[in-house]
């Protein structure tokens, strides 16, 4: 069953700049895909459309079975809280602890202080920072930040984890760890599509690859 | 948006992962979806934790917190001052007296008998509701108990008063009271006869145009007040933007996201209205004292009237409402702007 697809999507910012051109794939559920190319090649914009940060100028997305190019203002946040996102930037708070930025989520949805904290200590225990979590994120190292990022995506265990360029500012070994991070969760189910120009790193992981040029697909290379 | 994805997710952990303790993974996957009842309560929680957060934020910046109460509390005092002295002065009083009453002068060379006939000849005449005869000696007593000028008018040889007839006509049409007066004053004996509508009808202009001003500067600085809070606000959101964006991007409704600065808005509001309480006060008291000493001077027992206990809250539920408003509009403006496209 299909949890990503895309049909003719294009985008043009500015009534000019064609960012995404009819472009067509499929993710299946559970299933692990790169999304590889140049800088501009838009892989930024397919991540930003499936996050509704905008919509497409034309064509459709289906999320779960649910079209999402059409969805209201009021029902975005809802969509939202289903899909986990992790950053090149991280976008942690960093006037608040470790902790805190992993409950967010919870605390948007409303989950009771007791359930946040079981919660987040899970997610911290998994990426292996539960001992730093009174931590303001300044603290942390660049990979440590990532991986909390990480644990905020997953808290809420989304179906479908998104993340752009995840190991971009991490040298080879800490990369390597964060995407076994992210295989562990495609492991147990979820599905998880990680934009990234780290052609070295892709190679070694044996997962399926899209390529884009141009806002278009020029290559779907399945897992050898 | 439909809770398939999350429903399937928690299926695949709960079973695939390895679980060591059976009981917890359990609790684990219950808990997974959030009751109405859970979020009703958190949505209470983020209420009262946004509530005193907002107001910490405030306390971190006392003077910039107290420099914006000050500007609503000046804004506010500007009208409701205004409103006040209007008030003292009963133009804002809507039931005055709405019926022509005239005014017979008579001729001070009559004796008091001589001026009761007449009274009676007038009471005589179709149209007249009712007569009061102030003879001169009454007039004079009344006068010197209004203004207290007992010393004056004590060195004055004669009784400088006419003995007048104040009469209430039946009709209210202002043309038949101007023929009744002009009927009246030919009687033999009375000088003059008045008829005390034109003052009435300028006094009633006068309150209107009171009124009118009153709201006026009402609206211009409820406006000033939204102007100040929204622009408050605003740099409040700009200093946030990155937490706006990171909250927004993880799911925050823009209730969620409007609520810590709705709040900030509320204190202000309140905290401007309090002033501005203050500052009424304190100037009345300021003003009270050389205004006791002038009606004194005239006999009178004038004092300027406070704002009173409706008044107040009255006074605070509008700071307090322009301060929520103002708030709503700035942060509005930025939710529009992140809005997709």
């Amino acid at each position: 069953m299909a949890m990503i697809e895309f049909a003719h999507v294009g985008k043009r910012y500015g009534g000019r700049f064609e960012a995404l051109a009819d472009l067509n794939f499929t993710v299946q559920r559970g299933e692990m895909v790169f999304l590889t190319g140049h800088s501009g090649a838009g892989k930024s914009s397919v991540l930003r459309l499936l996050m509704a940060l905008e919509r497409p100028s034309r064509g459709r997305i289906v999320v779960a079975g649910h079209d999402i190019t059409s969805l209201h203002v009021s029902q975005i946040p809802f969509y939202r809280r289903q899909i986990g996102v992790v950053y090149q930037n991280h976008q942690l708070l960093f006037d608040r602890s470790v902790f805190d930025n992993v409950a967010l989520p919870l605390i948007i949805q409303g989950a009771t202080p007791q359930d946040a904290r079981r919660r987040v200590h899970a997610a911290l225990d998994k990426i292996g920072l539960l001992h730093r979590e009174k931590a303001l994120p300044i603290e942390l190292s660049g990979g440590e930040q990532q991986r909390v990022g990480i644990a905020r995506a997953v808290v809420n265990k989304p179906a479908m984890l998104l993340a752009d360029e995840p190991t971009g500012n991490l040298d080879p070994q800490l990369s390597a760890d964060i995407m076994r991070l992210f295989e562990d969760f495609n492991r147990i189910g979820t599905t998880v599509l990680l934009a990234s120009h780290d052609l070295a790193l892709i190679a070694r992981l044996r997962h399926r690859v899209l390529k884009l040029r141009d806002g278009r697909l020029v290559g779907d290379e399945e897992a050898a | 948006m439909s809770q398939k994805p999350r429903r399937r997710s928690t299926n695949d952990k709960t079973s695939r992962r390895p679980a060591p303790d059976t009981e917890k993974s359990r609790r684990g996957a219950r808990s997974h979806q959030i009751t109405f009842e859970s979020r009703s309560r958190a949505w209470r929680r983020h209420h009262e934790q946004m509530a005193v957060d907002s107001l910490h934020r405030l306390r971190c910046r006392p003077l910039s917190s107290l420099m914006t109460m000050m500007a609503i509390a000046i804004a506010m005092v500007l009208p409701a001052s205004l409103w006040l002295a209007l008030g003292s002065a009963q133009l804002l009083d809507s039931n005055l007296d709405d019926s022509a009453r005239m005014t017979l002068y008579l001729n001070p060379a009559l004796s008091e008998s001589q001026a009761m006939d007449i009274t009676d000849q007038v009471r005589g005449e179709s149209d007249i509701a009712s007569t009061e005869l102030i003879t001169a000696a009454a007039g004079l007593e009344s006068f010197q108990q209004r203004l207290g000028m007992n010393d004056a008018l004590a060195m004055m040889d004669d009784n400088p008063l006419p003995a007048t007839i104040l009469v209430q006509p039946r009709s209210r049409d202002p043309k038949a009271a101007q023929e009744l007066a002009e009927r009246l004053g030919k009687i033999d004996g009375v000088t003059d006869a008045r008829l005390d509508m034109a003052w009435l009808e300028r006094l009633r202009q006068l309150s209107e145009l009171g009124r009118r001003v009153v709201l006026a500067f009402g609206v211009l600085f409820a406006l000033g007040v939204l102007l100040v809070v929204g622009n408050t606000i605003r740099l409040a959101v700009e200093s946030r933007r990155q937490e706006i964006e990171v909250v927004t991007l993880i799911g925050a409704t823009h209730a969620f996201v409007r609520r810590p600065f709705l709040y900030v808005g509320v204190w202000y509001g309140l905290g401007g209205g309090i002033l501005a309480l203050i500052l009424l006060t304190l100037g009345r008291e300021w003003l009270s004292a050389p205004i006791d000493m002038l009606a004194s001077g005239f006999g009178s027992h004038f004092t300027l009237p406070g704002i009173g206990p409706g008044g107040s809250v009255l006074l605070l539920i509008c700071s307090t409402m322009l301060g929520l408003i103002g708030a709503w509009l700035a942060v509005s403006r930025h939710l529009a702007d992140i809005s997709p496209r």
